[in-house]
């Protein structure tokens, strides 16, 4: 019976939330964009097919490729090719646009989770026991963040990835290695307000121990603020990753990112003379599916905000 | 025979040391508690009763310490000795607290079903489907309708009352020996006041439990504690059984609080006040920390602490000049009757 309530409860608290996203129109836009977004990553090998129509086998098909994140190259032009039927996005560098911005997808979730989870965690752990604890604790841990804090992030990744060596995997580790301040400080405010409450008292007076007060009674109360930021910053995470890729840091040649097939634009962005726009789908594509991105990420962030804060309730 | 005391509190000192300074917000604290009664303490607001409460159950922030030499002496134990884990097996399980604030003592982000089974589960050995029936039952104990139903609702769906209800459950569903209930009725409407203390009085016959009732309110004190602390500036100024103290009150401080009360058998022009204000912490008065306030003041008073005086069996007074008082008392009488 117990089990039964719990789940109408859960229903009804879905439907509310529901109801809720439903009414706010750039909530829904968030959301059909993420969910637009998490369709393509998960079928992108049915929307882009990895094969390669340079390299046949015996029977005269396509060969599979080895590596679907690796854009095969599939003509010789060293012009970006305009849309076309066949390759509507256009082609750059001989790989088509159409494949990189599908399987990129895929990338971006990937960069953007992995990092974002990873900071996060990194920084409830640093900020929960700052802030709980408080004292010599709190101020160690808070300098150690300023110090993080005080170095731009941009410089900080770039000269950690450079010193990492090349590659998407290094990207990641610096921008996590830069990126869990924010976390940190958030939680331990928001820990620092709500110890204070007189709910974490009370558990004390029941017996509670340290590590289930941290992790049931304050952080529940503290992580919503922390989500919210975490999605919103999952957007401007794939920027910045985009950003150390078009510098040439990130992700190796041909590989299917954003970032990295901005940097084949390099040569083409101004177009030829007399007329700036020749090459426009080489930017247009995967700029729009970068802008779209941040832009899902950050109205789900909002829309997240009004449904789960308990304080908006 | 002499009754053996639950808890007895000597000489306790709790000491803030904060960058203005050592507050002394509890400075030499004694009593006793005995099983099955209920102690009320009595004071204004910064005169140490919650710190007192929250050091029985060493819960206070940091910077607070509890000086040398105090005592607090549990059922045989020194719980100042105890180490943190031991400490942490008798909270919420032999000494129980309830808090002021029904609205803030619960967390918002758990049903009270699941933070009443948080305090059995911690100190009961039983599994969750017990603790939960254990749960439905604690909330009809304390008079809740519908407990199947309410053991699933969120602290925000339950009326003040109610959520000061579900706190005794969870406090109470160990079965504590004695509870500690630090102003219960003071956020609540008089008419849930009287319904709650009522509730608290019925829980306590039954399951023999020892109250302290920590208060500001008078009146709460006279319906529903057996023995009365009287505390001002972090020290008790007089202790007694809760009649004596109000027929024959033998300290300035609390013929002042009595005085305050408005009464409706006497027609007053204007309601009495004690003058003055509560001392600040930081700099208490020399000698007598009332002496400042009091209407009976002599020098003696503003150099010398005066001692705890036994005026009668079981009637300690902290003042050389309770005999004056007695006077005044019987000419107000005397004027009150012409």
């Amino acid at each position: 019976m117990s089990e039964n309530v719990t789940t109408t409860k859960m229903n009804t608290e879905f439907k509310r939330m529901f109801r809720k996203i439903m009414r706010n129109p750039s909530a829904v836009l968030g959301f059909s964009l993420l969910i637009f977004f998490i369709i393509v990553a998960i079928f992108a090998p049915f929307i882009a097919k990895p094969l390669n129509p340079m390299m046949l086998d015996d029977d005269g098909n396509p060969m599979k490729l080895d590596n679907p994140y690796i854009m095969p190259i599939i003509t010789w032009s060293s012009e970006p090719v305009p849309p076309s039927a066949e390759h509507p996005f256009g082609m750059i560098q001989g790989r088509d646009i159409f494949y990189g911005v599908v399987w990129g997808t895929r990338t971006a979730f990937f960069i953007g989770l992995m990092v974002t989870i990873l900071s996060t965690i990194f920084g409830i752990i640093i900020g929960s026991i700052a802030g709980y604890y408080g004292g010599w604790i709190d101020e160690i841990l808070m300098r150690i963040t300023d110090v993080f804090m005080s170095i731009p992030f941009l410089l900080a990744a770039m000269v950690l990835t450079t010193i990492l060596g090349n590659g998407l995997d290094k990207v990641m580790i610096a921008m996590t290695v830069f990126g869990w301040m924010g976390a940190a400080r958030l939680i331990r405010a928001n820990i620092l307000s709500v110890k204070e409450e007189q709910f974490v008292l009370a558990a004390k007076a029941l017996g509670v121990k340290d590590f289930f007060i941290i992790t049931k009674h304050v952080l529940p109360n503290t992580i919503f603020p922390v989500l919210i930021q975490a999605s919103m910053r999952m957007g401007s995470l794939v920027i910045t990753a985009a950003g150390l890729s078009f510098l040439g840091l990130g992700a190796p040649l041909g590989y299917a990112d954003w970032g990295s097939m901005l940097n084949f634009t390099r040569n083409w962005i101004l177009g030829t003379s007399g007329s700036a726009f020749t090459y426009w789908y080489a930017v247009f594509y995967p700029g729009m599916a970068m802008v779209l991105f941040v832009l899902a990420w950050n109205l789900v962030g909002d829309a997240l905000r009004d449904v789960f804060d308990p304080r908006l309730k | 025979m002499e009754k053996q005391p639950l808890l007895t509190v000597r000489n306790l000192r709790t000491y803030f040391y904060t960058e203005d300074g050592v507050v002394k917000a509890v400075d030499g604290v004694d009593f006793e508690v005995y099983e099955g009664e209920t102690l009320g303490i009595v004071g204004e607001s910064g005169s140490g009763k919650s710190v007192t409460s929250l050091t029985i159950l060493r819960l206070l922030d940091p910077r607070g310490k509890i000086e040398e030499g105090s005592e607090i002496i549990f059922n045989g134990k020194n719980l100042l000795a105890l180490s943190d884990d031991e400490m942490r097996r008798i909270r919420g399980n032999e000494i129980a607290m309830i808090f002021q604030e029904p609205m803030v003592a619960l967390n918002p982000v758990f049903t009270i079903g699941e933070q009443i089974m948080e305090a059995i589960l911690l100190h009961q050995d039983v599994d969750k489907k017990t603790a939960r029936e254990m749960a439905i039952d604690m909330l009809k104990k304390v008079g809740i309708p519908e407990p199947q139903k309410r053991v699933d609702e969120y602290p925000h769906e339950l009326s003040g009352g109610m959520r000061q209800r579900a706190m005794i459950a969870m406090a109470l569903s160990c079965r504590p020996k004695l509870l500690i209930a630090d102003e219960p009725t003071t956020a609540l409407d008089v008419t849930i006041q009287a319904q709650i203390l009522e509730l608290m009085k019925e829980l306590q016959k039954e399951y023999g439990m020892a109250i302290i009732l920590i208060t500001h309110d008078v009146g709460v004190i006279a319906e529903n504690a057996d023995r009365v602390v009287v505390m001002y500036g972090g020290k008790v100024m007089e202790t007694s059984d809760v009649k004596t103290i109000f027929k024959k009150p033998k300290h300035p401080y609390t013929w002042g609080l009595l005085t305050s009360i408005p009464r409706l058998d006497v027609e007053q022009e204007r309601l009495y006040s004690i003058p003055g204000m509560v001392p600040d912490p930081l700099h208490f008065p020399q000698g007598c920390r009332f002496n400042t306030r009091c209407e009976f003041r002599e020098e003696k008073c503003s150099l010398e602490m005066p001692p705890l005086t036994e005026v009668e069996p079981g009637h300690l007074t902290r003042c050389f000049f309770y005999k004056k008082l007695d006077e005044a008392q019987k000419l107000l009488k005397a004027g009150e009757g012409a």
